[in-house]
C-alpha cells in the first residue's frame, strides 16, 4: 500500500482536482448517505418504542376522567389512527422541520430543545475539557514512565474513572464541596462556580478512558520505528515526545472524543436533574416522567442527529489526520 | 401522575410546628426602605380601604411593623418538578399549581385551616335549589396589569379557559358565569348541585378581560392575575421570579417582597440547598433522607400528614367476580391479617398513619368513633373458616413498580401476611408492572382481583376520591355496590355542609365494616424550613400559602 507516500493534500499537483472529487465521491459522500439512512432508521425505531409502553391518551388526563374524555383526547391527538399512518405523518413533519408539540409544555418541541441545548452543550464541553486537561498529561506522563508511581496513578485513575457512576459522584460532591465545605453552590446555574461540580462529575467516565488510551498510545508509539529513527538522528528526548508521540497518541483520542462527547450528552440527564440545571437532559427526564411522547421523540431524535453529525465530523477529522483511513476503504 | 388531583383547598394539618399567625417583620427601618423602593409600600397603604393604618408615620418604630412596613425580604423555595404552565387551566400537577396559586386568586380562598374564606368575592349567597351562587365581588381589586376587577373579567376568564386544548378546560364547564345586577355582582349557575364548588373556586384563577382578549398564548406568557405575587421573570427550567403585587386587595399581605422558585427534582439536592441556605424551604422530603435536617443548625424539619390513602383494592366488577373476596367476611379477615403498624414502622420509620377508610382525619365528616382493624391473624383465620375458607385460597395480585416510595415492599409484606392466614398469590406471586402500563390496565379494569394503589385529595373532602375509587363507571374503580353508590351520589349533590358531613360519617362507617379495600396507611411528608422563615404552615393538601410567610434577614 503506497498510502504513506500518497499523503498529498488535495489540489497539489496534477492529481489534485481528480483526487479531490474521488475522495469526496467515495468516502465522505458514502458516509453522509449512510448517516441520513441511519437517521431515518432511528426516527422509526424511536417512534415505535415510545408507543410500546401504553396508550398515551389515558395517561394524559386526570384520574377522575371517564372513558369518554379519554376517547376525546385520543381523537384530538390522532392516536386512534393506524400506527403506520401516524408514522408517515410524523416522518413528513420531521423532514419539514416540525418535531411536534409538547403535550406538557404546549410549545413547539424544537423550540424547547433549542432553548435548553446550549446549557447542556456548555456542561458537556466543560466536562470534556476537564477530562482532556487531566487525562492527557496524566496518560502521557504515565506512558512515558511505565512502572513508576505516576504510571500507577494513571492506571488507577483510568480504572476508577470508568467504574464511578457519575450520578453518585455528583451527590457526593454536593455534600462535601457544597454543604460541608461550602466551596461551590449545591445546584443551579449562573456563574462559573455552578459549572465545576456537575462538569467534573460528568467528566470522570471519559477521563478514565482517555487516560488509558493516551497511556497505551504513548507506550505503543515509544517503540515504533520512526521514533527510534528520530532519536537516532539525535533529537532530544523531549522533542521526540512532543513531536511524534503526542501527535500520534492524540490520533487515537480523536476517534473517542466524539463518542465520549455524545455519551456525555446522555449522561447529562442525571447530572442535570440532580444539580437542577435547566438543560436538555433534564428536559428529557421530565418528558419521560410525564409520558410526553412528542417531546421524548423529538429529544431522542435531536440527540441522535447530533451524534450522527459528531461521528461524521470525527471521521472527517480523522481522515484528514490519517490518510490511511480515507484511502484504505 | 396519580397526584393529578383536580382542585382546591387545604386540609388543616395536625402539626403544630409552624407559627399560627404571620410574625411581624423584625427588621424594618432598613428593610422598609428597601422594600419601599421595590414594592411601593406607600401606595399599598394609600389605595386600600381602611385596614392599613398607623404604619407609615410610626414607621420609625421597630415594634410597629406588619402592614406598615410593606412586604420585605426574599424567600427562596423549591418545587419538585418544573412547572409546565403557570396558568390555571393548564398547570398540570401539584408543583405547578403551587406556584400558580401565588399569582392567581380565585373568588374564594381556603385557609390553612381548611375553612372557606372570601377572596376576590367578598360574600355570597346560594339559591334554595343550590344551583345559583350570587357573589359580591370585592371593590377595588387590581390585576397585575393595573385594570380593575368586575364581573366581565370572570366571564372572559371562563371563556378562554374553556378552550379544549387546555388540560383542565372541563373544570370551567362546571358552572356558567354571568353578570348580576351590577358590575360587581357575579352569578355562577350550575346544572346540578355542586357542594364542592366553593372549594374548587380557589384554583379557578381569574385574569383580566384585557389579558383574556389577547388570547391563550399571551396569557401563558404574561400570566396576569390578581394574586399576591406577580411574575417578574420565568426562566424556563431554571427559576421563577415573583414579586409582591403592590395593588393586592389584602393590604396586610403578602409579607415578602420577592420570591424565587427553584424547581429541583432531586430530593437530596433540595436538602443540601436548605442546609447551605440556598433555599429557605425544601419541600417534599422523605422520612429517611430528611432526618439529617434534625441536626442542622438553623433549619427545622416539619412533618405533616398528606391526605393520601394507600390501599389494596378488591374487585367485584371484573376479575373479582366469583372470587372469595366477594364475601364481606373474607375482606374483613384480610384487613385483620395485615400488620400495618409493623409495615409503617419498618418501611416508613413510623412516619405514617394507619388508615381505616377513604375518608381521613381532617376530611369533612370524619368520624373518630369508627375503629381500626387490629392485627389479629387468628381472628382472621377464624373468620375465613366461617366463610368456608379454612384452608385459605389462591388469588391474583398486582402492584405498580416505581410509583410510590417503598410501595413494592409494602405489597410484598401484605402478600406475606396474607400467606400466614392461608391466602396465597396466584401465578407464582405478585405481578409487578411498570406504573404507566399498570394504570392503563387499571383504567380498563383489567388488573387482577387484588391490586395496590393510592388516592389523594386536596379538597378537604373525600368525595373526589370516592367518586374515583368506588363508582362503577369511574375508570379506576374496581368495586361498586348499591349502598356505597347511593351515598356517594347523594353526597355529591348535597350542598348543605352539615348534611354532607353526616352522610360522610355514615359512608365511612359502612365502608369500614364492609371494606372494598385493605386499608393501609396515610404517609407523612416532610419539609425543611430555614429558621428565618415564619408564618409557613405546610398542610395535607400540599398547597403553599406564601402570602402569609415572612422572612427575617
Amino acid at each position: 500500500m503506497s498510502s504513506l507516500t500518497d499523503t498529498v493534500a488535495p489540489g497539489v499537483g496534477s492529481e489534485g482536482p481528480r483526487a479531490f472529487t474521488r475522495f469526496l465521491g467515495n468516502y465522505y459522500f458514502r458516509r453522509v448517505i449512510q448517516s441520513i439512512a441511519l437517521m431515518f432508521g432511528v426516527i422509526i425505531i424511536v417512534f415505535m418504542l415510545v408507543r410500546l409502553t401504553g396508550d398515551p391518551a389515558s395517561l394524559m388526563v386526570a384520574r377522575e376522567a371517564d372513558a369518554e374524555q379519554i376517547a376525546e383526547i385520543r381523537e384530538l391527538y390522532g392516536f386512534d389512527k393506524p400506527v403506520v399512518e401516524q408514522l408517515t405523518t410524523y416522518l413528513g413533519d420531521v423532514v419539514t422541520g416540525d418535531l411536534g408539540r409538547s403535550f406538557l409544555y404546549r410549545d413547539s418541541t424544537l423550540e424547547l430543545i433549542i432553548n435548553r441545548f446550549p446549557d447542556t452543550l456548555i456542561l458537556a464541553a466543560t466536562a470534556l475539557a476537564f477530562a482532556l486537561l487531566i487525562a492527557v498529561p496524566l496518560g502521557v506522563a504515565g506512558g512515558s514512565n511505565p512502572g513508576r508511581p505516576i504510571d500507577k496513578l494513571a492506571r488507577f485513575v483510568g480504572v476508577l474513572g470508568q467504574v464511578t457512576p457519575s450520578f453518585w459522584l455528583i451527590m457526593l460532591l454536593i455534600v462535601y464541596f457544597g454543604v460541608k465545605w461550602g466551596l461551590f453552590p449545591t445546584n443551579g446555574v449562573g456563574t462559573w462556580k455552578h459549572l465545576v461540580l456537575p462538569a467534573f462529575a460528568l467528566s470522570v467516565g471519559a477521563m478514565g478512558q482517555f487516560v488509558r488510551l493516551t497511556r497505551s498510545a504513548v507506550l505503543e508509539v515509544r517503540n515504533e520505528d520512526f521514533v527510534r529513527t528520530a532519536r537516532s538522528k539525535g533529537l532530544t528526548r523531549r522533542v521526540v515526545a512532543r513531536r511524534h508521540i503526542t501527535r500520534n497518541a492524540l490520533l487515537s483520542l480523536v476517534s473517542v472524543v466524539g463518542v465520549q462527547f455524545t455519551y456525555m450528552l446522555g449522561g447529562s440527564i442525571y447530572i442535570e436533574s440532580i444539580y437542577a440545571r435547566p438543560g436538555l437532559g433534564q428536559l428529557l427526564d421530565a418528558a419521560v416522567r410525564a409520558r410526553d411522547f412528542p417531546l421524548v421523540q423529538a429529544i431522542t431524535i435531536f440527540i441522535a442527529a447530533f451524534t450522527i453529525i459528531m461521528n461524521l465530523l470525527t471521521d472527517v477529522v480523522y481522515g484528514l489526520l490519517d490518510p490511511r483511513i480515507r484511502h484504505g476503504g | 401522575m396519580v397526584a393529578l388531583a383536580t382542585i382546591a383547598a387545604a386540609c388543616g394539618g395536625t402539626d403544630d410546628d409552624a407559627a399560627d399567625a404571620p410574625a411581624p417583620a423584625t427588621e424594618d427601618a432598613g428593610d422598609a426602605g428597601d422594600s419601599g423602593a421595590e414594592a411601593d409600600s406607600g401606595d399599598d397603604g394609600a389605595d386600600d380601604a381602611a385596614a392599613s393604618d398607623s404604619g407609615d408615620d410610626a414607621g420609625s418604630d421597630a415594634a410597629a411593623d406588619d402592614a406598615a412596613s410593606g412586604p420585605s425580604g426574599h424567600l427562596k423555595i423549591s418545587v419538585a418538578t418544573f412547572p409546565n404552565s403557570l396558568i390555571p387551566p393548564n398547570a398540570a400537577e401539584r408543583n405547578a399549581i403551587n406556584v400558580m396559586q401565588q399569582i392567581f386568586d380565585g373568588l374564594t380562598h381556603v385557609t390553612p385551616d381548611g375553612e372557606i374564606a372570601p377572596a376576590l368575592a367578598e360574600s355570597w349567597t346560594i339559591s334554595d335549589d343550590g344551583l345559583v351562587y350570587t357573589f359580591q365581588l370585592r371593590d377595588g381589586v387590581t390585576f397585575h396589569d393595573g385594570t380593575s376587577l368586575d364581573c366581565q373579567d370572570v366571564i372572559d376568564t371562563y371563556t378562554i379557559a374553556r378552550d379544549p386544548v387546555n388540560a383542565y378546560a372541563y373544570v370551567y364547564e362546571t358552572a356558567e358565569p354571568s353578570c348580576g345586577s351590577s358590575d360587581l355582582e357575579l352569578l355562577l349557575t350550575t346544572e346540578a348541585p355542586d357542594p364542592l364548588l366553593l372549594r374548587r373556586l380557589m384554583e379557578i384563577g381569574i385574569t383580566s378581560s384585557e389579558q383574556a382578549a389577547q388570547g391563550l398564548a399571551a396569557w401563558e406568557e404574561q400570566m396576569i392575575g390578581a394574586g399576591p405575587f406577580k411574575v417578574v421573570e420565568w426562566v424556563k427550567g431554571e427559576r421563577i421570579e415573583l414579586a409582591a403585587h403592590d395593588g393586592y386587595w389584602d393590604p396586610q399581605f403578602p409579607k415578602v417582597a420577592q420570591v424565587t422558585v427553584f424547581p429541583m427534582e432531586e430530593e437530596s439536592t433540595r436538602i443540601a440547598a436548605v442546609q447551605t441556605g440556598e433555599l429557605d424551604i425544601a419541600n417534599r422530603l422523605s422520612a429517611d433522607q430528611a432526618q439529617v435536617l434534625n441536626t442542622t443548625d438553623g433549619v427545622s424539619l416539619l412533618a405533616y400528614p398528606t391526605d393520601r390513602v394507600y390501599y389494596i383494592a378488591f374487585n367485584n366488577l371484573t376479575s373479582g367476580i366469583g372470587q372469595p373476596t366477594e364475601d364481606v367476611k373474607v375482606r374483613q379477615a384480610m384487613n385483620m391479617a395485615v400488620d400495618r403498624e409493623a409495615i409503617i414502622d419498618a418501611l416508613f420509620a413510623g412516619n405514617a398513619q394507619l388508615s381505616n377508610g377513604l375518608i381521613t382525619n381532617g376530611n369533612l365528616g370524619w368520624d373518630d368513633t369508627v375503629g381500626y382493624y387490629d392485627y389479629d391473624p387468628d381472628a382472621a383465620k377464624a373468620l375465613l373458616a366461617e366463610a368456608g375458607y379454612a384452608d385459605g385460597f389462591e388469588i391474583g395480585m398486582a402492584c405498580p413498580n416505581g410509583a410510590y416510595t417503598n410501595f413494592e415492599q409494602v405489597c410484598q409484606a401484605v402478600a406475606g401476611y396474607l400467606a400466614d392466614v392461608g391466602i396465597t398469590m396466584a401465578n407464582g406471586g405478585i405481578e409487578f408492572m411498570e406504573s404507566g402500563q399498570y394504570w392503563e390496565l387499571e383504567a380498563e379494569k383489567q388488573l387482577p382481583p387484588l391490586f395496590g394503589d393510592a388516592w389523594s385529595t386536596n379538597l378537604g373532602e373525600a368525595v373526589n376520591r370516592l367518586q374515583g375509587a368506588v363508582l362503577a363507571d369511574a375508570s379506576y374503580a374496581a368495586w361498586a355496590e348499591p349502598t356505597i353508590t347511593e351515598l356517594v351520589d347523594t353526597i355529591a349533590t348535597t350542598v348543605d355542609t352539615d348534611e354532607r358531613a353526616a352522610l360522610y360519617g355514615e359512608l365511612h362507617r359502612y365502608m369500614f365494616e364492609n371494606p372494598p379495600f385493605i386499608y393501609l396507611y396515610e404517609p407523612q411528608t416532610f419539609e425543611g424550613v430555614n429558621d428565618r422563615v415564619s408564618g409557613y404552615r405546610p398542610n395535607a393538601a400540599e398547597t403553599y400559602h406564601l402570602k402569609y410567610v415572612s422572612v427575617s434577614e
